[in-house]
């Protein structure tokens, strides 16, 4: 199943999220949704937070394959710079940073390319058999 | 998000929450818990139980008035969240080990 949610950038649109990917994950464990809603969540967060897309809103493109599910994220915002992160110190505690952080313990994988206008990022969640 | 609030003896402040704690909630969220500190309060206990989804914007105005308070010689304890998906954020960044936590507000209170 695959499905495309376009959302704009703001808090309240990131709410859609959890509902849709509800709809996508249907005959699934529905045990794993709380935790990949986390990680689309915090994903979709750093698009809101730092992208600044001039059209003001980012797609989400999802689909289930092989137990398999593969979160796309588009935006058209200014290039994401890995170097510019923080990797927060788990045993200094800091107000924020923490975003990627969780999103890369929940993901089986996480992927980011910058092509032409566009940021892409790619990520994976590992599905339980039924 | 739904907010409630009482005061204990030895002038603690517990504020409940329910719903969402996420990044739309987290500005009211530390508008709310700073509004104490102005007042010169700082021991609060934030109620979880009825919390159901915690983000890390959400973690994060947790943080600044639990840092807030620790430097005003106070501190902000937290009611655990009973749903899983509210814990989550807080076991992944092991913020759980941070704060002060337990399952409800007569236990943080008669530790105090």
């Amino acid at each position: 199943m695959k499905s495309e949610l376009r959302l704009e950038a703001n808090y309240l649109a990131l709410r859609e999220i959890g509902p849709w990917l509800a709809d996508l994950l249907v005959g699934h464990d529905s045990s794993l949704l709380g935790s990949i809603e986390l990680g689309v969540h915090e994903l979709a967060t750093n698009s809101v937070d730092h992208a600044e897309s001039p059209d003001g809103a980012f797609v989400l493109l999802g689909h289930v394959e092989n137990k398999v599910l593969t979160i796309e994220l588009v935006d058209r915002g200014v290039p994401f710079e890995a170097a510019e992160v923080t990797v927060p110190d788990p045993d200094v505690p800091q107000v924020g940073g923490y975003g990627l952080m969780i999103l890369e313990q929940l993901a089986t994988e996480l992927r980011y390319v910058r092509i032409d206008d566009r940021n892409e990022w790619r990520t994976t969640f590992a599905l339980n058999p039924m | 998000m739904k907010v409630s609030t009482e005061t204990h003896e030895r002038a603690v402040h517990v504020v409940t929450l329910s719903g969402r704690l996420d990044a739309l909630e987290a500005g009211p969220i530390r508008e709310l818990l700073s509004s104490y500190y102005a007042n010169g309060d700082h021991d609060l206990i934030v109620d979880l139980r009825e919390v159901d989804f915690v983000d890390s914007a959400g973690l994060a105005a947790l943080v600044k008035a639990m840092k807030d308070a620790r430097s005003n010689g106070g501190d902000l304890r937290l009611v655990r969240p009973t749903a899983e998906d509210a814990n989550r954020v807080f076991a992944l960044t092991r913020f759980d080990q941070v704060f002060v936590m337990a399952d409800s507000s007569a236990e943080l209170l008669s530790d105090w």
